[in-house]
């Protein structure tokens, strides 16, 4: 990482991590990698440090510089106004609709922003890093379980449908790339129930169509998915200089 | 002229099956039952696959019957299953050596 970045990694532990890890890119002002694994996943340790890692390297071999994701703030206030008042929300407290709402668009954002890189991240691990396939095989089947407590009916009443199928059309890709590594279609079964496996096909076949470093092939990879899933007047690129 | 093999036939209840064996929430397996058993008969047939042969797996009732009939010998499903043991995966590999246990009774490996 330090002769490719020219930052070190400095690893820790953290309780608080929403996910697998709490990862940050260096920069002047904090001139290291920070990743922090979540104590939860101490038994996948390695695994989660080279794949943080491997997001990382990808973010920083794009030629322009390390991408930034920056929201739009009245296209993405706009974006949450409409979720708020969609039927399956409208029915809660203004509050808590607008809440959930918010919660509902940001993490769809952050879901179209991390998931190329981690595509990219778990293949580069697969295949550059056989002594951790197992752990790789036991972490990412948490995280495809997770990614499946989408389907419960409780989310689709609640989740207005644009945002719930984009967010399942991303985990049914993830699924799909994960199944195509390892040869077994187990993961995509309760996307092909609900009919979402065409889409995450197109969404798929846009991560293999993109080209470049790793860099520009995650970035190219969420662009093209935004359109897809209309999003792409929510964001916009910014490149810091490395 | 080539020898058929004997199958490997082990057999147990659907409910005692790991669910967290598989990559789906176990919520949606419990309320999903045709999800539930096309997950398992996914997991076994993956199990099998890298030893080669050919595996059935059926469901009937609340039994799963996994049925496989090797290429040649059962060294490769002995080895397969020993790593699942070392990796802590009892569930899936105790069935497969009792089954290969009462094949081969004097197998030092087994023994």
């Amino acid at each position: 990482m330090e002769e490719l970045t020219g930052y070190p990694v400095q690893v820790g532990t953290t309780d608080s991590a929403a996910g697998d890890a709490e990862m940050m890119s260096a920069a002047p002002a904090h001139p290291v990698h920070l990743v922090n694994v979540s104590r939860r996943n101490l038994r996948v340790a390695d695994y989660i440090v080279a794949l943080q890692c491997s997001m990382l390297l990808t973010m920083w071999s794009h030629p322009a510089g390390v991408p930034q994701f920056r929201l739009v703030t009245d296209k993405v206030a706009y974006a949450i106004r409409k979720a708020s008042s969609w039927k399956g929300l409208a029915r809660l407290p203004g509050s808590r609709a607008e809440q959930i709402g918010q919660t509902m668009v940001n993490g769809l954002l952050h879901q179209l922003l991390s998931t190329p890189s981690e595509m990219i991240a778990i293949e580069h691990c697969y295949n550059e890093c056989p002594s951790l396939r197992q752990m790789q095989a036991e972490a990412v089947s948490a995280s495809l379980r997770r990614n499946t407590e989408t389907l419960k009916p409780e989310i689709k009443e609640l989740a207005p449908p644009d945002i719930y199928e984009g967010n399942l059309a991303m985990c049914a890709t993830l699924a799909s790339l994960w199944c195509q590594l390892i040869g077994n279609d187990v993961a995509m079964i309760p996307y092909k129930s609900v009919g979402i496996e065409g889409r995450a096909a197109i969404l798929l076949q846009k991560f293999r169509a993109s080209s470049g470093t790793l860099g520009q092939r995650s970035v190219a990879t969420v662009d093209a998915w935004a359109e897809e899933l209309g999003l792409r007047s929510l964001y916009e690129w910014a490149f810091r200089p490395k | 002229m080539i020898m058929k093999q004997e199958p490997l036939i082990f057999s147990f209840k659907i409910e005692d099956f790991d669910l967290g064996k598989i990559p789906i929430s176990p919520d949606l397996l419990r309320a999903d039952r045709r999800m539930l058993e096309s997950a398992v008969s996914d997991y076994y047939a993956a199990q099998f696959s890298p030893l080669g042969g050919e595996a059935r797996i059926s469901i009937a009732k609340d039994t799963v019957t996994v049925r496989w009939i090797p290429e040649s010998g059962l060294a490769g499903l002995i080895e397969h299953s020993i790593s699942l043991l070392q990796r802590g995966e009892y569930v899936t590999a105790v069935p497969m050596l009792q089954s290969a246990l009462q094949r081969t009774p004097d197998d030092p490996d087994l023994v």
